[in-house]
């Protein structure tokens, strides 16, 4: 018998596939570069994982995020799919506080001591792939999804990451909006569509579904909303007022829209007013939510609250709303914050299989528009993706 | 005194050396279960040329120390399929004692055999040797011929560049 080397057993086709599939995406780009063969298989696994994935950072005030930078860059090297746009939501104490690098990051220059703390955002931006944007929404409060547990975290700090791989039949697109330019034209025209319309990044083939709304300037115009609604008819709108956002915008705009399309995507809201106030009430509003019958399996929803809600609104009871949630959707992730302001309505977007989505759109111009800007209350948006 | 018999199949290895094999370690053998009755009543060993003494001991005793274990739970759906975590310490000390060949010959074994626990413990300790290295690193450590062209290598650095260089 001949010695059986590595190379030899590696060119058998099923023992090759296997120890590349137990490989995270990273390290499959590696493999990739070794040879030709290599690089068929590790292209073939990576086409079949379109994996949402996420991750939740709970955080001791003294100590920050700086015994905890080990698991961030963990979390990222061990993605299964390739992040195509990544999210965080994290408290404003975190955000704020610098982190000191690990040795091995690829910030990290011997000779530069200036370059051995960065803001959190920049640490995990460096572990991305260069293409991969990142969103960072920054409030008192997040929600902290863990693997099977989902808490708000109103007064620790916290960090949630959730990484959005490219998948076929769901774009991103981003734009921002200067809050400032918009009231003007609207002062001139009376009308603004002109100007979304200029601003916005979504190519006019592309179906909006889903519009996440953010804002770190308390004096943004109300009509803005009400314009992405008539521009994009029949999106559902969520989000709110954080304490900053960060991205690599260049603008100093202080809106950010994150638009969710294609044929892929089903997206519902509802919204839990402020007289809310029980977890009875919470759960007949998102049993709506859950009527809507969109598909849990490749699903996130966010749930942005009130700074003035959670605990104290629900008679010291801790996350209500969330566990509501958890118990209508089990295997859909929730991520969001407590903000300073809420954006949102009921968009109980039922879904159907071979939906006839140009009568849908066909429909709402003609209904009035929601009201969409809101305080002490809790806007729950569902995606879906399938 | 009592003593119960425990029904044993035989095989023999490369180096012509007979292997008595409990039933109950065989079974997890995925290609003899189909002969095992056969092998029962054979008193002839059968021969398994591709394996040496050395990957059989290897395979008996991990099988036996497996034994009774029940399989770690199915990933749900956030864990990662790929998470080469849940290899136990016991089972990585125990396939990379022996150095690189020995591992692989296992793995070929394994396969040969159809022993699938095995096959998936080994090529997850594999893919962990893989993980954190540059393509470069890859190469000279499991002997493997880079066959792009220079083209082909700039063009695949282009759609791989998130990865450790």
């Amino acid at each position: 018998m001949e010695e059986c080397h590595a190379s030899e057993v590696l060119r058998l086709p099923v023992i090759l596939y296997k120890i590349l599939s137990f490989l995270p995406c990273k390290a499959l780009n590696s493999c990739s570069r070794v040879c030709k063969v290599w690089s068929e298989y590790a292209a073939t696994i990576k086409k079949k994982r379109k994996k949402i994935e996420w991750m939740s950072l709970e955080c001791d005030e003294e100590e920050g995020l700086n015994s905890k930078t080990e698991n961030l860059s963990a979390f990222i090297e061990q993605l299964s799919s390739e992040p195509d746009h990544v999210l965080m939501f994290c408290t404003s104490r975190l955000y704020e506080t610098p982190v000191s690098l690990p040795s091995s990051h690829p910030t990290r220059f011997p000779r530069n001591a200036k370059c051995e703390a960065v803001e959190v955002t920049s640490f995990v931006e460096k572990l991305l792939p260069k293409i991969c944007p990142m969103f960072a929404l920054v409030a008192d409060g997040v929600v902290d999804q863990k693997t099977n547990k989902t808490c708000e975290m109103e007064d620790r700090d916290a960090l949630t990451l959730l990484s959005i791989p490219k998948i076929d039949g769901f774009d991103i697109y981003t734009f921002y909006v200067d809050i400032y330019t918009y009231a003007n034209r609207m002062d001139e025209s009376g009308s603004a569509i002109f100007e979304v319309d200029q601003v916005s990044t979504v190519p006019a083939d592309k179906e909006v579904k889903a519009i996440l709304f953010f804002c770190d300037e308390p004096f943004c115009p109300p009509e803005i909303g009400y314009t992405l609604l008539q521009h994009y008819k029949s999106c559902v709108i969520a989000g709110g007022y954080v304490d900053n956002f960060n991205s690599n915008r260049n603008s100093e705009a202080s809106l950010m829209c994150i638009a969710l399309c294609g044929p892929r995507v089903h997206a519902a809201s509802v919204i839990i007013r402020e007289e809310v106030n029980t977890a009875q009430e919470v759960d007949k509003i998102i049993k709506k939510l859950k009527d809507c019958n969109i598909p849990e399996e490749n699903s996130f929803a966010f749930m942005f609250a009130c700074i003035g809600r959670g605990k104290g609104h629900f008679k010291g009871s801790e996350n209500v709303e969330s566990s509501v949630f958890r118990k209508y959707f089990p295997k859909t992730p929730l991520f969001g914050f407590f903000g300073n302001g809420e954006v949102g309505f009921e968009h109980l977007n039922k879904y159907e299989e071979n939906i006839n989505t140009e009568k849908v759109s066909s429909e709402i111009p003609n209904k009035p528009l929601p009201k969409l800007y809101h305080a002490y209350t809790t806007i729950i948006c569902l995606v879906s993706i399938n | 005194m009592y003593k119960k018999i425990v029904p044993q199949i035989k095989l023999e290895t490369y180096e012509k050396e007979v292997f008595e094999i409990d039933l109950d370690i065989a079974k997890k053998f995925g290609k003899l279960v189909p002969v095992l009755q056969e092998l029962l009543n054979d008193d002839k060993p059968l021969t398994i040329k591709t394996i040496n003494s050395g990957t059989l001991k290897k395979i008996i005793t991990w099988c036996t120390y497996h034994k009774g274990r029940s399989p770690p739970p199915e990933d749900d759906d956030n864990r990662m399929k790929h998470s080469t975590e849940e290899v136990s310490s016991w089972d990585d000390k125990f396939l990379q004692e022996d150095g690189q060949a020995a591992l692989f010959d296992l793995i070929s074994a394994a396969h040969t055999l159809d022993i699938d626990g095995l096959l998936d413990v080994a090529c997850k300790v594999v893919a962990t040797m893989i993980k954190g290295k540059a393509p470069e690193e890859i190469r000279k450590v499991f002997n493997i011929k880079n066959d792009f062209t220079q083209q082909e290598e700039d063009q695949v650095r282009k759609e791989n560049d998130w990865c450790e260089d």
